[in-house]
């Protein structure tokens, strides 16, 4: 399976850091689509979708977390890679016992991003 | 040896035993008339033994009255101190009375010696044998001295006294006092002296045999005087345990205890007190000398104390230091309490001390360790603050990098400059993360990522990072790095972290100076071992503090954390290496770290 047909939504209430993300992933050839909240991400993506979704932890009203939680009860196929800002150790923990297929600290290199990406890919073949 | 003899013989002893035992006592402590009294009166009581034993075995008329003249004489003594004694230890009587008795028996003493055979017989004509108690004894017959009526007089008179003593102290409340000795010694009085009466009136056929009775006599009145012998013991023994007791408990506590004689100017200390203070077994203390122990710097304070305590009258508590005759220090914990006489006037001070070095010492560190808890906890906010401020900072970080890699890609090829900017502004973003990421306290294990590195590489890396610096400083660089460095493993971000941070802190050191020459070492110490060295030519660092540069908080800048070299210590020890700081001889200083190499081939 090839990274490059990958599907890549970015939930982030950042609108420069999403913005530069999915700019970087379209120059590489991905399709990548950013949502500005965890609600209209949701709202438009429905759980069979295929792909990776890229979820920063702190934004308001819903946040990482709790979007993964709901992604996992919805029966969600997608898995979620948790991004944030914040350098505190137990994000870490909490993203992986939550289930996530990685966890990266930004700013983060696209290598990290895509390491994750073929490691799960790989994983499944 | 007939009965009579041996009772008048035993009454005698008896009574000159007791003698014996209260005059010891009052030997012991002069101020114990009562059993100088005592004694007179046992004594005279054996006496009166003594003569009527004489009158009883006698065999002429002459013996008879010789023996019966000289029995008044003892018999005046028992009176006295009987009168001595009801005065002085029941303390009652009136002393009118005291007096008349006292004259009228002295008179009859005087008559008795005077007047006729003696005060009983103007003379005695014959003796007459009578049974008595199992036994013969003689009795006189002849003409009786009417004098001796005197006698009888001030016997009664004596009774009167007695009973109107007694009374006093039944209505003084002291009824065991009244009933038990004063009330046995009139009794026996009264019946000791109508045996007599009777006796030489010759209205009944007896001999005079009053000594039994006067012994009788003297049993509560030695009872009585003992009570305060006894109970002298018991509060001496009770004294001497509670002496024993704390001497124990004081010694249990390790306390010393002293006792300050102020008007004598002695201060008396138990052997653990002299121990703490450096005296001598034998030695005489006053209160000077023991300010003289005292620590200079303390010595003020403490007399002030010590006054104020005296002259109000309260208690006395203080620490300070004590220096011994050897030079070492202790610090003392004292307290005192001043005793005063009936003038107010503090007359004593008592108290205890104990050594308490190892609580100041401890008190001193956990002053430290407040101080630094202080810092940690404003850090730790700091923390916090870093917290937020490290996220608001990684997300624009973030946004760069993308966007630096994107901008990359889509320049594709032809645009090496650009792409080389690009990369350098990625690079950038990365390492300000990575320092973020680092900033936060120090390296906990399992954040290294070890790959084998080339300091040399590494060192230059660095010194194009602090480029800006250096030339703002216009300070000169000076590079010794030995070619064929073997590589060490580590972790890359974090052994630039340190290099940068001696970097800065060298050229921090040699702000302001008119030339400054940043010099980095980098060598080799057998037999794999990588050393790198950075040396500044600043001010060097303050002798007293070098133990200190590598501690948290240590730091000489205004607003620094001083957290810098403690984090290139946590790292450097994390490699297993050694980092450390000295002073160069022509000027400033040098921080140094070592690394175990791998082998030399890379």
């Amino acid at each position: 399976m090839n990274i490059s047909a990958t599907h890549f939504y970015i939930v982030d209430d950042d609108v420069s850091f999403g913005k530069s993300l999915k700019r970087l992933l379209n120059a590489r050839g991905m399709i990548a689509d950013y949502f500005g909240s965890a609600r209209s991400f949701l709202d438009s993506i429905p759980p069979d979708q295929r792909g990776y979704t890229i979820v920063d932890i702190h934004m308001p009203d819903v946040n990482g977390f709790e979007l993964m939680n709901r992604m996992r009860e919805m029966n969600y196929a997608m898995r979620v890679i948790i991004i944030t800002g914040q350098p505190q150790a137990d994000n870490r923990d909490m993203a992986l016992e939550g289930g996530a297929l990685g966890f990266l600290l930004k700013p983060f290199s696209e290598k990290s991003l895509f390491e994750l990406v073929e490691q799960d890919m790989n994983g499944s073949n | 040896m007939s009965i009579i003899t041996v009772i008048w013989s035993m009454v005698a002893s008896a009574c000159l035993t007791l003698a014996a035992v209260h005059v010891l006592i009052w030997l012991k402590k002069r101020a114990a008339w009562a059993n100088l009294l005592f004694s007179l009166a046992a004594v005279s009581t054996a006496g009166v033994a003594f003569c009527e034993l004489w009158m009883m075995g006698a065999t002429t008329p002459e013996q008879f009255g010789t023996a019966l003249r000289w029995c008044y004489v003892p018999v005046w003594a028992i009176i006295v101190t009987l009168i001595g004694f009801v005065r002085f230890h029941l303390r009652a009587g009136r002393p009118w009375l005291a007096w008349t008795v006292f004259i009228v028996r002295t008179l009859t003493l005087l008559l008795d010696f005077l007047v006729g055979q003696n005060l009983s017989y103007l003379e005695i004509t014959g003796l007459r044998s009578i049974p008595f108690l199992g036994g013969c004894v003689s009795v006189a017959e002849g003409v009786s001295n009417p004098l001796m009526l005197f006698a009888q007089l001030s016997s009664l008179l004596l009774v009167v006294f007695i009973a109107d003593a007694v009374l006093t102290v039944w209505r003084r409340g002291e009824r065991r006092l009244a009933l038990a000795t004063g009330g046995a010694v009139m009794l026996f009085v009264l019946v000791a002296l109508a045996e007599s009466a009777l006796a030489l009136w010759r209205i009944v056929d007896w001999p005079v045999a009053m000594s039994p009775f006067f012994t009788i006599i003297l049993v509560p009145m030695s009872y009585e005087l003992s009570r305060g012998v006894i109970r002298a013991t018991q509060l001496a023994d009770n004294l001497l345990e509670s002496e024993e007791r704390m001497t124990m408990a004081a010694e249990a506590a390790e306390l010393g205890v002293w006792n300050w004689d102020i008007a004598r100017n002695r201060v008396w200390g138990s052997d653990r007190w002299r121990r703490l203070f450096g005296f001598e077994d034998g030695e005489n203390v006053s209160f000077q000398k023991v300010i003289q122990r005292i620590h200079p710097d303390d010595r003020d304070t403490v007399e002030r104390e010590v006054r104020r305590a005296l002259s109000g009258g309260i208690d006395y508590a203080g620490e300070y230091r004590v220096v011994l005759p050897d030079g070492g220090e202790r610090w003392i914990a004292a307290r005192g309490r001043s005793y005063s006489n009936a003038k107010k006037t503090p007359v004593r001070m008592m108290g205890t001390a104990m050594e308490v070095t190892g609580r100041k010492r401890n008190e001193g560190e956990m002053a430290l360790l407040r101080l630094e808890l202080t810092h940690l906890s404003r850090v730790m906010t700091m923390n916090e603050v870093s917290g937020s401020l490290a996220h608001e900072i990684n997300q624009p970080l973030g946004a760069i990098l993308n966007n630096a890699s994107a901008a990359k890609i889509m320049l594709g090829v032809g645009h090496e400059d650009i792409g080389e900017i690009l990369s350098d502004i990625s690079q950038d973003a990365r390492r300000a993360g990575d320092v973020i990421r680092k900033i936060r306290g120090l390296v906990k294990k399992g954040d290294v990522q070890l790959e084998p590195l080339r300091m040399n590489d590494l060192i230059e890396e660095v010194l194009e990072l602090s480029h800006n610096n250096i030339i703002a400083n216009r300070t000169s660089i000076r590079l010794d790095l030995k070619p064929d460095l073997a590589t060490v493993k580590g972790d890359r971000v974090h052994l630039q972290q340190v290099l940068l941070n001696l970097i800065t802190n060298a050229l921090d050191a040699m702000t302001g100076m008119p030339s400054s020459i940043l010099t980095i070492r980098s060598t080799m110490e057998a037999p794999d071992t990588v050393i790198v060295s950075v040396t500044d030519s600043g001010t060097g660092i303050d002798e007293a503090k070098m133990n200190d540069v590598f501690k948290p908080f240590y730091t000489t800048k205004k607003d620094g954390l001083g957290l810098g070299l403690a984090i290139c210590r946590s790292i450097i020890e994390q490699h297993d290496g050694r980092i450390w700081a000295e002073n160069n001889p022509a000027g400033g200083a040098t921080f140094s770290f070592s690394l175990a190499g791998t082998s030399p081939a890379a």
